[in-house]
């Protein structure tokens, strides 16, 4: 192995690591279920292991990597009976240039939700985490709630904190 | 968008990842995200949002850091990195003792790489090794289990009767026996080798197991792994998942027979037996938010309250809570000298990328025994990687390989480790965002007395040069914290209880 081909993979291992939240974001956000979104996740991150030779020092690896992404969220639909994709093309293809468009601020998005996560009531917090690491019943059992209570708490607590994020960003601007 | 469509979509978006959304609201939906971009930015934003809630929530689980039979899930994510890994091996090195000469790369044989964290009914057929091991060391086990944690993060749980080789923090070399590996995110590309197959892990769990006949059986049990035939003609590498299982014999490749049988007994799991290490630490959060006092959080390790001095401006929102903020004029130090010097020291530090590249110092700490470090980040290209971690010990450096400056938070952990073979230089072991550095330059660090109990952070009192920059969850502790210990605390913010390593 030269030691070219050995930088170039060194280069690549470093991209992917530093950006396979963004990445897993992008598809998250076409196929929002974890799991399909994991395994697509996967199988892009495969396809940017193939074709890095394409791929140019420098230039945005997120959007190039998300580009392939695009094309495993496609052909996914047709490959599995039960595929995860919801919407029809013509939507998927909207809210992915959308996805597109806004993957600059995601990284700021991601750093002010913590701090938002921790302004939340105890209760609330471990809801919401209970939820994503696990599933509803399970948050629901934990944080003594309902089940319909859970669902309804949940789509609560995500606008709470989507409108929360976006002033922290936009107070963060003013400053 | 008005008001009831944002709450009306966001009822949308909640039910579509719940998985309760009917058809109608799913032609609603359609149809709302078709008509308006302001409905698009919502759904990314929300979706985004859950998605951050995923990594959050995996992060902040209970952590079972020493339960090696589930790993959390979002250890999958990185594993598809396939034929990548593995040429990084040789580039690694793994954690470096400084040499005395410059550029003395032949001290690398004295360092520690691995530890022996937990054992079962372990016995050993030759001398029973120490706790810390050095690469080259070879493991002999009669019967039982032993468990090794590699400084990668890599852990390996060896079953008796088996001899292993400790090759460096990222690799090992199995002469016979069974092994279990379980190999974190910070550690993907560790290597398990055989005198018949190379394995490098992509961040999963995989056994092997070596007769005396020179075969090995793999077998992934989570993840992937990538394996490379060794001492064959056509050594073609190729990748094996979950549940996937291959046997390397010196005439090539093979079927395992019973692997279901054999499946099943790696997915056993031992209670391991670890010796309780407890901790005396100090933390300064920098959750003030005003004042010129930083208060410490203390547990047997005395060391009060930093006093801050310069601009008036010194605190900003931080990584966890505030942050202190250094703006070219602040420093901050303790007033009493540290009772004894830490083994590990760690903190968040985020660098603009137009902060000024000067040597002003983000800390200087008292470490081990009387080893006075200042850490800064890199100006000199010549010596390692510009703006990467410095640590500078008198006329000695050790310097990371990852770049700090670039506006993002960033983990440091710096581990002090003992070197029995020469207790004139000190064994260091630098995490950057949880993972082990491969230093990019080193030279001649000592011990030495200079400074024995200090601790400053933003700049040297004999220095005109500051640092600029942020700080926050500043930590240093009496024993080497390990490579989960530092994981978890990057994570949670939260130490891990001596019971909870012990009980796991």
């Amino acid at each position: 192995m030269s030691n070219a081909a050995a930088d170039r993979t060194k280069e690549l291992v470093l991209l992917m690591t530093q950006n396979q939240r963004r990445i897993f974001s992008y598809i998250y956000t076409l196929v929002p279920d974890r799991h399909a979104a994991e395994d697509l996740l996967q199988e892009t991150s495969l396809v940017v292991c193939e074709k890095f030779g394409d791929y140019t020092l420098g230039t945005d690896f997120v959007a190039w990597a998300c580009q392939i992404a695009w094309w495993q969220v496609r052909a996914s639909r047709t490959k599995y009976a039960r595929s995860k994709v919801v919407f029809d093309d013509k939507v998927l293809e909207a809210v992915a240039h959308t996805a597109a468009e806004l993957a600059p601020e995601q990284d700021a998005r991601h750093e002010a939700l913590a701090r938002c996560l921790q302004k939340l009531a105890t209760r609330d917090r471990e809801l919401l985490l209970t939820r994503y690491e696990s599933n509803v019943e399970e948050a629901a059992r934990r944080t003594g709630r309902s089940l319909v209570a859970a669902y309804k708490a949940l789509a609560r607590l995500r606008k709470l904190l989507h409108d929360c994020v976006t002033n922290q960003l936009s107070s963060e601007a003013a400053t | 968008m008005n008001d009831i469509e944002r709450v009306e979509l966001n009822e949308l978006c909640s039910a579509l990842m719940d998985d309760t959304l009917a058809d109608a609201q799913r032609s609603r939906m359609e149809e709302m995200l078709l008509a308006s971009d302001e409905a698009r930015r919502f759904y990314v934003r929300t979706m985004a949002l859950s998605a951050s809630l995923i990594g959050y929530a995996s992060e902040m689980q209970t952590p079972e850091p020493l339960n090696i039979i589930r790993p959390p899930q979002w250890r999958r994510w990185i594993s598809p990195l396939a034929a990548a890994a593995v040429i990084l091996i040789g580039v690694w090195i793994g954690r470096s003792l400084m040499g005395g000469k410059s550029g003395d790369a032949a001290a690398d044989g004295d360092e520690m790489v691995a530890q022996i964290t937990g054992a079962k009914d372990c016995q050993w057929a030759a001398a029973t090794p120490g706790d810390e091991l050095a690469p080259g060391q070879r493991l002999e086990l009669k019967s039982g289990f032993a468990e090794i944690t590699f400084d990668s993060g890599a852990q390996l749980v060896l079953e008796g009767p088996a001899t292993l080789d400790v090759r460096s923090a990222w690799e090992a070399e199995l002469q016979r026996g069974t092994v279990k590996a379980n190999v974190p995110q910070e550690a993907i590309g560790f290597t398990l080798t055989n005198a018949t197959v190379q394995v490098v892990d992509l961040g999963t769990e995989f056994s092997m197991t070596a007769g005396d006949d020179g075969a090995a059986e793999v077998f992934v049990l989570k993840g992937a792994v990538e394996v490379q035939p060794r001492n064959t003609g056509h050594s073609q590498k190729s990748v094996l998942r979950e549940k996937q299982s291959r046997r390397f014999a010196k005439n090539g490749g093979s079927e395992v027979r019973d692997s279901d049988a054999k499946f099943q007994r790696f997915a056993r799991k031992i209670a391991m037996v670890r010796r309780a290490r407890p901790m005396a630490y100090a933390r300064w959060h920098f959750d003030e938010g005003t004042g010129d006092v930083a208060a410490s959080e203390t547990n047997g390790f005395s060391a009060g309250a930093l006093r801050i001095e310069g601009s008036s401006q010194h605190w900003s929102e931080g990584r966890w809570g505030k942050a202190l903020a250094f703006d070219g004029s602040t420093t901050a130090k303790l007033d009493a000298a540290l009772p004894r010097g830490a083994r590990t020291v760690a903190f968040w530090t985020r660098l603009s990328e137009t902060a000024p590249t000067n040597d002003g110092a983000l800390a200087g700490v008292s470490m081990g025994k009387g080893t006075f470090f200042e850490f800064l980040t890199n100006t000199r290209p010549g010596q390692g990687t510009p703006g990467a971690l410095r640590l500078q010990s008198g006329n000695g450096w050790f310097i990371g390989s990852t770049p700090l400056r670039d506006g993002r938070w960033h983990h440091i952990a710096t581990v002090f480790g003992a070197n029995p073979k020469n207790a004139t230089k000190p064994g260091l072991a630098l995490y950057v965002d949880g993972r082990l550095e491969t230093p990019s330059g080193r030279h001649a660090l000592r011990r030495s007395d200079e400074n024995a109990g200090a601790l400053w952070l933003g700049g040297a009192a004999g220095s005109s040069e500051r640092f600029q920059g942020l700080l926050d969850e500043f930590l240093i502790a009496d024993r080497q914290l390990s490579p989960q210990e530092i994981r978890h605390l990057m994570r949670t913010n939260q130490l891990l209880s001596p019971d909870t390593v012990a009980a796991n």
